[in-house]
This record gives C-alpha cells, sequence and structure tokens, in this order.
C-alpha cells in the first residue's frame, strides 16, 4: 500500500539519525512515521472526547442560558487525562495568569 | 470581555527563524500535531497542550529509533532492519495494549501492532505536510557527524548521533601479506587534515592568549559596593579596589574565628 505519512521522511530521519538509528531504506522510515501518526492520532482522538464530554457537562448544568462557544480546543486539561492512559503524566499548574477572564465561570464570562 | 473570535490567533514561527537544527526540527513537528489534530476534529489548540503533545511526538520518535537501534547492536549489526522496527513499534505499543499481543508470532508482519499500523494506513485519510520540504534540509552546512574520508562528504542522516569531538573514524586502507596471512591495515587517510585542524586549533589558542596577555588601552569605569546585612562594609573607589576589599574580608573572618573560638 502506498500511503503516505503526515509527518515528512527528513523529520523522522532526523530523529531516527540522532538516536543511533541507521537504516537507508525509505519503507523502514515510512513505517517508524505511521506508528508516530497513529499514536498522536490515538492521544488526541481521546482528548477531544474528554472535550466532547466537559461540554456536553456544562450544558446540562447550565441548560437554560445558550452555550455560545462550542469550539472543539484542545486543552492542557483533556490532553492529560488522555495521556494518562498512554502512561505518560504530564503536570501542569493549576493556576494559570495567562487572562482575568481564565477562572472565571463561563456563563458571567459572556456579560 | 473580549471574545475569543477577536483574539489574533497564535502564530506559529516560520522555520527560517528557527536558530538551531533541532528548534527547526521542533517547529516543524509541532506544524505535523497540529495538522493531525486539525484533521480529526479540533479547531484550536492552546499552545502549551500543543507544545506537550509535540514533546511527546519527538519523544516517541526518538524512543522507537533507540529501541531499534539497541536491538541491532545486540544482534551483531549496525543497520537497523525491519526486525528492529517491529520489535520496537511492538514494545511501544505494549502500554496501551494490541490484538494478539500474548501470543508469540512467527511472522513479523503477523503482529498485531503491525495490523493495527495497516488499517490506519487503510482507513485514515492521508494529510500531506503542509509545505514540501527540500531534500537534505538536515545535512547541509552540518559540521558534525561520521565523515567519510575517502569521498571527503558528510553521510547524510548517518552517524549524527556520534559526538563532534570523537576523532575522524579509521578506514580500510590495503591489504599485506604477513607471513603467509594476509593481513588488513586500518588507519587514517586524513591524517594530513588532522593535522591541518590541530594546527589551525593551536594557532586559534595562541590568538587567544595573545589577546588575553595584551589589556585594551581604554578601559571603562566599576563601581561596585559590598554591603554586609545593615552596615556597609566596604566602599570601594576606583584603582586598588581589590586590595582593600580583601583586607576587610579578611578582618572579617578573623574576627568570626575569634568569636568561634
Amino acid at each position: 500500500m502506498d500511503y503516505t505519512p503526515t509527518i515528512p521522511d527528513e523529520l523522522v530521519e532526523h530523529y531516527l539519525g540522532k538516536s543511533g538509528f541507521q537504516c537507508r531504506d525509505v519503507r523502514l522510515i515510512r513505517l517508524v512515521a505511521v506508528a508516530t501518526q497513529k499514536f498522536i492520532a490515538d492521544v488526541a482522538t481521546d482528548a477531544l472526547q474528554h472535550c466532547k464530554a466537559r461540554q456536553s457537562a456544562i450544558v446540562k448544568d447550565k441548560r437554560d442560558k445558550q452555550q455560545k462557544d462550542k469550539r472543539l480546543i484542545l486543552t492542557m486539561d483533556g490532553l492529560s487525562k488522555s495521556l494518562r492512559e498512554y502512561g505518560v503524566n504530564v503536570k501542569h499548574q493549576e493556576y494559570f495568569a495567562d487572562s482575568p477572564s481564565a477562572g472565571l465561570d463561563p456563563a458571567s464570562r459572556e456579560e | 470581555m473580549r471574545s475569543n473570535r477577536n483574539r489574533p490567533p497564535a502564530a506559529i514561527p516560520l522555520p527560517s527563524t528557527a536558530s538551531t537544527e533541532s528548534e527547526y526540527a521542533f517547529t516543524l513537528t509541532r506544524i505535523v500535531v497540529a495538522q493531525i489534530c486539525d484533521s480529526i476534529g479540533f479547531t484550536a489548540a492552546e499552545a502549551p497542550a500543543l507544545r506537550t503533545l509535540t514533546d511527546v511526538a519527538a519523544r516517541y520518535l526518538r524512543s522507537i529509533a533507540k529501541s531499534a537501534a539497541d536491538s541491532a547492536n545486540s544482534a551483531g549489526r549496525t543497520q537497523s532492519q525491519l526486525v528492529d522496527t517491529v520489535a520496537a513499534v511492538d514494545e511501544l505499543s505494549s502500554v496501551s495494549g494490541f490484538a494478539e499481543a500474548w501470543r508469540a508470532t512467527g511472522s513479523l508482519l503477523n503482529s498485531g501492532a503491525v495490523k493495527n499500523l495497516v488499517s490506519f494506513s487503510k482507513y485514515s485519510e492521508e494529510i500531506p505536510f503542509a509545505k514540501p520540504l527540500p531534500r537534505k534540509v538536515f545535512s547541509i552546512g552540518r559540521g558534525k557527524g561520521l565523515r567519510n574520508v575517502d569521498s571527503n562528504e558528510y553521510i547524510g542522516g548517518e552517524g549524527k548521533h556520534i559526538p563532534k569531538w570523537l576523532p575522524i573514524m579509521p578506514v580500510f586502507e590495503k591489504e599485506e601479506e604477513w607471513g603467509g596471512k594476509r593481513k588488513e591495515i586500518w588507519g587514517f587517510c586524513g591524517k594530513n587534515e588532522e593535522m591541518e585542524r590541530e594546527m589551525k586549533l593551536e594557532k586559534k589558542d595562541m590568538e587567544c592568549e595573545r589577546k588575553g596577555i595584551e589589556l585594551p588601552l581604554k578601559r571603562g569605569k566599576v563601581r561596585f559596593k559590598i554591603g554586609n546585612g545593615g552596615g556597609v562594609v566596604g566602599v570601594c573607589r576606583r584603582g586598588g579596589i581589590g586590595k582593600r576589599v580583601l583586607c576587610e574580608s579578611w578582618i572579617c573572618d578573623q574576627q568570626n574565628q575569634k568569636k568561634s573560638l
């Protein structure tokens, strides 16, 4: 099967070469690229499910108020939950000082 | 309140702005990860989350390579083969588990992890990389790595893991008969090159030393204060600073010693 992975061959070659993997066969390099792409896609799919579940929970809580922001955003919260299933423990700060609305309730944010 | 839509999107730095090779590789990986996330259904990503996922992707690639290289080395080979790569993929997939992982299969292609990869490539859509990369983008202008002495060229992609400070690899020179037995002679064809390199380094050192001895004629004024808690121990003036500071600190040390005794 002729499948071109998203990760370019040169990039994979660079990482492989840095770790001592010596091979001139492009098929092997593409196999590694597909494996990595699948791993990232699996993690991202799990994070998407977490994101959707969180959004639906918020909608249930605030049924009377319309939820404007329904965009699916990859967050550290969802990512760390999905990565935990793959044996990667990600720790991030509990509080971010990125914007004044970061810790506020989504309903009050709209006002 | 400002909405999220009015906010400018997080800019992905262009590859040309990346200063080093690893930063450039990281930037490219970030673009790849962003493309994968976009294909899955995300509309946006937080910058730290994207950075974390990129880091995980890079680590995954490195660990596959390391596992495959170790497997090849333990079998007495320098070049990795399909056996090593499949073994590495199996090893990394074993964390989350895959079908028929319990069964030791005779054929490599019957491995559950590889079958998963085949089905993934069959059913997932092809997403080409945002911009085609020029060939040998990582090996151009690279000053380190294993050097092939005969051809005076760097071997692209290979030997990147070898540190820069190691000498050039010896190469097979000739075969001679020695007492009825054939003997291979290994040596440095690039001896002259190495001599030249050493000479250059020596010259550089000499220049540095010379520069170090000769002090510049015009020197800037330097002022500094040394304080100890509430009171100032010594205010240094220009000229003879070193002696005064040393003297004071020595006195302090003496007093401290007396107190402790």
